[in-house]
């Protein structure tokens, strides 16, 4: 039998993990749920669905300050920014995020390491929470882009909602050292640990693999051209995607002096690939959303070996203009080559 | 201005930051012909005035951008003056008309989202008048130091995470159509190619859900659905024609889509011999009388000044600067938006409490008077700012302080003025 945890026994883990770190978890606003650091676990929203926007700006902030540099001084200064890294809990992280946390970990720590990525990277604790139901049956598709709704297998800690209240795992050393004189006991991981299946908890049935493996030879189909041509270029994709990582460095200053930051960047812009020249080798919109679309499902499972989506389907209830992945991923899925008709 | 002037300006704001000798730091933004000649008449002749003003001279009233007054306040400055020419004395006849429009609204802007209009000061100041401008600046410079430092953009604490109250309703759906008209056109100029494609929407996989579409084939044409929504059809419709400079494009377009085409039209922005329009009922783009904190749900003048400017900068703070606002805005058709631009920078382009402050005013700014109220912006920001209560809002009051524009006039009323435009405020 597995130990129940109630709403209540969490909230005596939380205050215990305030004590000595800071927790960031989804908060309720009028504007929907957000991630916030928390001052009180009575401030957590427990059930709060799916937020507007990933976490992942808690590991790989929207803006950050990588140096301070002043060239009117003699000799000129730069000096690095200090690192804002406190020890940190992400607390009730659902298994789409968790997998965008390693479609991060893959980048930053491939040619080289990312400092500060790795700074906040090392001092987070994952604490996953398992869908029993998909939070938008419409457009979550985690399972069919092989994350399991129901466990994350790279996180410290795992929640799982189960009938009557909640079975809490720790899967690393750091989870069971935070989960050390929790207030209930902890269960074993059920049989059926980490194997998606498409479709399961509700989520969309979708044949990622086949659409995949069809993407690599229809670079050139016509049908590109109808999937393609509705997008406005406003970024929103990649800014709620769990797993895009791309950012821009910038210094905000003058010649003096000022500081060199990194700040979120987006493929969907047309001055990402803009050359000083003038020159742009992605000169239209519509090669901008398919480049978006290749960078998920085969450049970089070709150098990672795993799906940069992680089906949480943010994309498809944030875009202005009505694009969908999952229907991209229907007809890459579906019609074989030369014959994508299907609009 | 150039980045060096911008530089040595801000370099050149200096005071003493400790709290019993603080001095405001005041940039001043003045006409050459005018109100810097009034300066120096005062400098020649020996009158005394703080010293805590920083003069830059731009050629004309008309070319002060209100982003230069935001970007002193981002770099530091704790109040700003505008200072020219008299109306009726422009060196270049008429530069001081469109300024003065434009203080009007930036003022009421500013004043929305609850900044201090104690800090933000205009004058008119002829080359006569060297005691008029002593008088300026003494009464500014008391007016800001009584105020104390700005205290910046930042959010106070905890706002950011709590979030903001909005109580929006929904914009008014128009009739609901259960066949879509002009089909058959579509399909025969299709068909003739006297358009290359048709803008319109379809039904997509979900059912609220709909998706824009370029029909291309005359079969296309019966996935067009009869339903409407607030897909931003008119940014993809301006991005087509500037990707591909040949061709007639069409678009399906209600009453709101044929009003900000038309005014992309006066704006030459859309060549109309390039877009053949097929007509629908829909949400019409007339605005209501209603007020428009009403309407968005966003603190009105009831509200004290404090509690707007805690909405606004926790509302912009949570700003990502993705400008989903810009891209998917029918009245957003810059080519290149000055917040892209780097020489010299002017908007920052991190989502710091100030760059997000200036970029989301700037942009309801460049809308004054301009919007077509179709709730784009809002719809796209992904963190929920409710930006289209900032361009209802000006287009209100576009309408009662310069009145409704004459027949078939479609220019920004901030492009001109009048002798007769009021600005009480003016020193």
């Amino acid at each position: 039998m597995d130990q129940r945890w109630t709403v209540d026994d969490l909230k005596t883990w939380t205050s215990a993990l305030l004590r000595e770190r800071r927790v960031v978890a989804p908060v309720v606003t009028p504007a929907g749920p957000v991630w916030a650091p928390i001052r009180d676990a009575g401030e957590v929203a427990w059930d709060y669905g799916r937020t507007k926007v990933s976490p992942r700006e808690w590991l790989l902030p929207r803006h950050e300050t990588l140096f301070v540099y002043d060239l009117a001084t003699n000799p000129p200064q730069i000096v690095e920014a200090p690192l804002d890294a406190p020890p940190t809990v992400l607390l009730l992280v659902h298994p789409c995020d968790v997998a965008g946390v390693r479609a991060l970990d893959a980048v930053m720590r491939w040619d080289y390491i990312d400092e500060p990525f790795e700074a906040r990277r090392a001092g987070t604790l994952l604490v996953a929470l398992g869908c029993a139901a998909a939070p938008s049956p419409e457009s979550c598709f985690c399972a069919a882009a092989g994350v399991d709704p129901a466990w994350s297998p790279q996180a410290d800690v795992m929640i799982s909602p189960v009938e009557g209240g909640y079975t809490v795992c720790a899967l690393t050393e750091a989870g069971e050292a935070a989960l050390a004189g929790a207030p209930q006991p902890l269960s074993a991981a059920p049989a059926d640990a980490g194997r998606p299946a498409p479709g399961k908890a509700g989520t969309l049935p979708l044949d990622v693999a086949a659409a995949a493996a069809a993407l690599r030879d229809r670079f050139d189909d016509p049908v590109w051209e109808s999937l393609s041509d509705a997008c406005v270029g406003c970024g929103t994709c990649a800014y709620v995607c769990p797993s895009c990582h791309c950012f821009d460095v910038v210094d905000e200053g003058d010649w003096r002096r000022g500081e060199r930051v990194r700040n979120w960047d987006a493929c969907a812009f047309d001055h990402f690939t803009a050359h000083a020249s003038g020159h742009n080798p992605r000169p239209r919109q519509s090669r901008r959303y398919r480049q978006r679309i290749y960078h998920k499902f085969v450049y970089y499972p070709d150098k990672f070996g795993h799906l940069l989506c992680t089906g949480c389907g943010r994309c498809v209830d944030a875009c202005p203009a009505g694009m969908d992945l999952v229907e991209v991923l229907q007809v890459f899925g579906a019609a074989p080559a030369g014959q994508g008709g299907v609009r | 201005m150039s980045a060096e002037t911008d530089t040595r300006g801000a370099a050149a704001i200096v005071g003493g930051e400790d709290a019993a000798t603080w001095q405001p730091r005041i940039t001043a933004f003045v006409c050459r012909w005018c109100t810097y000649a009034g300066a120096d008449l005062a400098g020649t002749s020996r009158l005394k005035y703080p010293p805590q003003i920083r003069l830059i001279k731009l050629p004309c009233t008309g070319r002060i951008d209100p982003l230069f007054l935001l970007r002193a306040f981002a770099m530091g400055s704790d109040g700003v003056l505008v200072s020219g020419c008299h109306p009726g004395d422009c060196h270049y006849t008429s530069g001081n008309y469109a300024a003065r429009r434009r203080w009007v609204m930036f003022r009421e802007l500013l004043d929305f989202v609850g900044m201090d209009q104690n800090r933000i000061h205009f004058s008119w100041v002829s080359a006569a008048e060297g005691g008029k401008f002593v008088d300026v600046v003494r009464n500014v410079t008391d007016t800001v130091r009584a105020l104390g430092p700005f205290p910046g953009f930042a959010p106070a604490e905890g706002a950011l995470a709590r979030g903001w109250a909005t109580t929006g309703r929904a914009k008014p759906a128009g009739p609901a159509a259960t066949e879509l008209p002009g089909r058959d056109a579509m399909r025969a100029d299709l068909v003739s190619g006297a358009v290359k494609a048709v803008l319109g929407l379809r039904a997509g996989r979900r059912a609220d859900h709909p998706r824009a579409m370029w029909a291309r084939s005359p079969e296309e044409v019966g996935l067009f659905t009869a339903a409407d929504a607030a897909t931003p059809l008119v940014p993809l419709l301006l991005r087509r024609l500037r990707e591909e400079p040949e061709g007639v494009f069409g678009i399906v377009a209600g009453p709101g889509r044929r009003e900000a085409i038309a005014r992309l039209q006066a704006e030459q922005q859309i060549d109309p011999a390039r877009v053949r329009v097929y007509e629908r009922d829909g949400a019409p783009a007339a605005p209501s009388d209603e007020p428009a904190w009403e309407i968005h749900g966003v603190p009105g003048p009831d509200v004290p000044a404090e509690d707007r400017w805690a909405f606004w900068s926790a509302a912009f703070s949570r700003c990502l600067r993705c400008y989903a606002c810009r891209e998917g805005c029918p009245t957003c058709s810059c080519v290149r938006c000055v917040a892209d631009k780097t020489r010299p920078r002017w908007i920052d382009s991190s989502p710091t409490p100030a760059g997000n402050w200036v970029w989301n005013v700037t942009r309801a700014f460049h809308q004054a008077g301009r919007c077509v109220e179709c709730g784009a912006c809002s719809d796209a920001c992904p963190v929920g700012i409710p930006l289209a209560a900032l361009g209802a809002h000006l287009n209100r009051a576009a309408l009662r302080d310069f009145g409704p524009p004459a027949e078939g006039e479609r220019r920004s009323p901030l492009l001109f003025g009048r002798q007769d435009d009021q600005a009480p405020f003016i020193l």
